[in-house]
């Protein structure tokens, strides 16, 4: 699907050969890759392929500078826009370490979001959806009125991005290692909440290091990303070979030296985020 | 004196001598805060470490204030703007509302009737609550220091809450006023016997009018054995308004001491505030905020030490500055010999919303026992980027992200205020502070039922 060049728009995200570098670092060599809406794409690869970088640069995080291809929506260029302005055209990023706002109660911050996107709910409305989706996650209502992601365990802090999506409905959802540091039970309850949510109305992309969350949500399409490109796409027989023969033989196949992939992880956050004022001594000092 | 500072700012020192008979040991103890004055150097950024930061102490005239005359008869009216924050005050506190008797000489028969009982003007005090009235001084002897020694020469009637042993727990709410080119100078005293509650709203406000003015509140407060006080201080003041305020508590044994503060008013000051544990197991909790603007500049000084053993303390201040704002904070924690098994700790944090913002902060352990635990930290930074990129993924323009941020950097210490009204009030107040639509989960934010719940403690 390399060069699939179309002005079209049409309901997909389309990336394009695209580059990207962080502090001069190149760490997206070339990218391609298409998703649908109403398609569930897994994008596979081991640690320091840059999956996680392609998520970001998708929603516009600051930190990735963007060298080269493109990266569009429904036709539309992303490349110029806001993260907020990307959001607000229907996409979404489950973050593989959601950010702590303390302060800012769940149902607030959920209520700011709603609101940003147009979608109006009255506060009865908001917490009866609220209260729907944190059940269907096994989580307690409690959660409601807590601080966004303040105190969360990581489990939590999964679960309630896919609250998150659950609420927010978006067009086009990207789960950033959404399945790591889950235990097998929470892995389920994720899964179903993604299964709950997927349909014509919403195009996926799970991105994750295993196959696990793959066992109970099914893709459509599967790729395999290695050293800042896409090497191979498939159908759900890819994912059974690289359980099976793990990722050497697609690295080789793809002129790539397994050892030479794998390595500090250059994604962002993984430390925890830093709190807020966290950033150093003051300037004034 | 005079080589620390010119004539004219030197400020008057000489006792006041009010148009009514005054106890005699009233009148000794103002003769003792004018010698203090003439003897105490008054402070200069020059001088070590309290001032360093506050330059503009060095201009200051305190002769360009003027005080007006006490008058028993009543000063008139009250003005319109106290008149309408001691209507807000009732509704905002719940609570026994007192206009400050120094409110720039409006004193007397005018509104008495604002006066609670247990919360009188010194000279009714005297002779209604002697006991309490006598302990003017105690807390903070005029030797404390310049300011306090020149309040307690020149205030010309304090406020006396007396909490007897049994009596039931009060909330007051002290509204303090001043006007365009005066000084005000409110003495509050709150004397609590064993096991009573108080909560106390200190409230300061005006000019109403362009102008400047200062004002120098002295408090003391005296929390007896199993007593708990609530203390709050609202900053207030007009843009060109100056406040030096000093306020001390001294907590006796298994008593509290919790003190709440929000500063958004006034174009520089400097409060200090100290709470000695002398009891064992007394406790105390101070949180509050900074919120600056424009060229604002707010110095605090809290001061928690622990003189006797299994004392508790912990100190919280946020501040949030923006445009040319400045925050100056010191936190001091002492620990003396006798004070083992203390824990106490120190803590804030600032965030600059502009480059040109500033905030020093210096906390500081003085630690002389040895079976303790103490910490402190400090931070300061401006709204953090994955922060603002979390809520931007989730819709979220940036300026609204930023007022969600810090709304939320807010929300905890404005939570910690000890009613709901209160709560409520000065979110209005901090979003006004910020030029931001929306306070900590303000206007419009949904609540559940645990948000109603009193975050008491």
């Amino acid at each position: 699907m390399a060069g699939a060049v179309t002005a079209v728009a049409t309901e997909r995200l389309e990336i394009e050969g695209l580059a990207v570098e962080i502090d001069g670092k190149r760490i997206l060599d070339g990218v391609d890759l298409v998703v649908p809406r109403g398609e569930v794409h897994a994008l596979m690869g081991p640690n320091g392929s840059g999956k996680s970088t392609l998520a970001y640069t998708v929603l516009g995080h600051p930190r990735y500078t963007v060298t080269g291809g493109d990266c569009r929506w429904r036709g539309e260029s992303l490349l110029g826009l806001t993260p907020d302005e990307r959001a607000r055209r229907g996409l979404f990023l489950s973050l593989q370490y959601p950010t702590a706002i303390p302060g800012v109660s769940v149902v607030n911050f959920l209520r700011a979001a709603l609101k940003a996107q147009g979608k109006t709910l009255t506060a009865r409305e908001l917490l009866g959806r609220l209260r729907g989706e944190i059940g269907a996650l096994k989580m307690d209502d409690a959660f409601l009125s807590r601080y966004i992601n303040d105190g969360f365990s990581g489990g939590e802090k999964k679960r309630m991005e896919i609250v998150q999506l659950a609420v927010l409905r978006p067009a086009l959802a990207i789960l950033d290692e959404t399945d790591s540091g889950l235990d097998v039970d929470a892995l389920r309850t994720v899964a179903e909440g993604v299964n709950r949510v997927r349909g014509e109305d919403m195009g996926i992309l799970i991105i994750t290091h295993y196959q696990r969350i793959l066992d109970y949500v099914t893709p459509d399409r599967v790729h395999v990303m290695a050293a800042g490109r896409v090497i191979a796409s498939g159908g759900r027989e890819l994912v059974d070979r690289i359980e099976r023969e793990g990722y050497d033989s697609l690295l080789r196949a793809a002129g790539i030296e397994p050892t030479g992939v794998e390595g500090t992880p250059l994604e962002p956050g993984v430390e925890p985020p830093p709190l807020p004022g966290d950033a150093g001594e003051s300037p004034g000092a | 004196m005079s080589a620390i500072a010119p004539p004219s700012t030197r400020p008057a020192a000489e006792p006041l001598r009010p148009p009514w008979d005054e106890p005699p040991r009233l009148t000794a103890l103002r003769a003792a805060g004018a010698e203090a004055a003439r003897t105490l150097p008054w402070p200069s950024s020059g001088q070590g470490e309290d001032w360093r930061r506050t330059p503009q102490i060095d201009r200051l005239d305190l002769g360009s204030f003027h005080q007006p005359e006490p008058d028993r008869a009543g000063g008139g009216d009250m003005p319109a703007y106290l008149a309408a924050a001691l209507r807000e005050a009732t509704a905002v506190s719940a609570a026994e509302t007192v206009l400050g008797d120094d409110a720039a000489g409006h004193r007397g028969s005018g509104h008495g009737d604002a006066w609670a009982p247990g919360a009188v003007p010194l000279g009714e005090a005297w002779d209604r609550l002697p006991e309490a009235a006598h302990r003017l001084g105690a807390v903070l002897p005029p030797s404390s220091g310049p300011i306090v020694a020149r309040n307690t020469a020149r205030f010309a009637a304090a406020t006396v809450i007396a909490v007897g042993r049994g009596d039931p727990p009060r909330t007051v709410h002290l509204v303090h006023g001043v006007e365009p080119g005066q000084v005000a100078w409110p003495r509050t005293l709150v004397v609590m016997g064993e096991g009573t509650e108080c909560t106390l709203v200190e409230e300061w406000l005006g000019p109403p009018t362009p102008g400047e003015a200062l004002c120098v509140p002295v408090t003391e407060v005296l929390v007896g054995p199993g007593a708990h006080c609530r203390h709050v201080l609202i900053h207030r003041l007009g843009p060109e308004a100056i406040l030096l305020a000093g306020c001390r508590a001294v907590v006796d044994r298994d008593a509290a001491y919790d003190a709440s503060w929000v500063w958004v008013g006034g174009a520089w000051g400097k409060v200090a505030l100290a709470v000695a544990l002398q009891g064992p197991g007394a406790s105390t909790r101070l949180s509050g905020c900074a919120v600056g603007r424009a060229s604002q500049h707010m110095d605090l000084q809290t001061t928690q030490a622990h003189e006797a053993p299994a004392t508790f303390s912990d100190c919280l201040h946020r501040t949030v500055v923006r445009d040319r704002a400045r925050s100056v904070y010191a936190g001091l924690i002492r620990v003396a010999p006798a004070a083992q098994k203390t824990n106490a700790y120190v803590q804030n944090r600032n965030l600059l919303l502009s480059p040109t913002a500033k905030a020093d902060s210096n906390p500081t352990l003085e630690i002389l026992a040895n079976d303790v635990r103490c910490t402190h930290g400090a931070t300061a930074g401006p709204v953090d980027r994955d922060q603002l990129f979390y809520c931007q993924s989730r819709g979220i323009e940036p300026q609204a992200a930023r007022e969600l941020i810090v709304g939320g950097f807010l929300a905890d210490v404005v939570g910690r205020l000890p009613l709901l009204g209160l709560r409520a009030a000065a979110q209005g107040w901090v979003a006004a502070a910020l030029g931001m639509g929306v306070g900590p989960e303000g206007a419009g934010a949904v609540r559940t039922a645990a948000d109603a719940a009193p975050a008491d403690g």
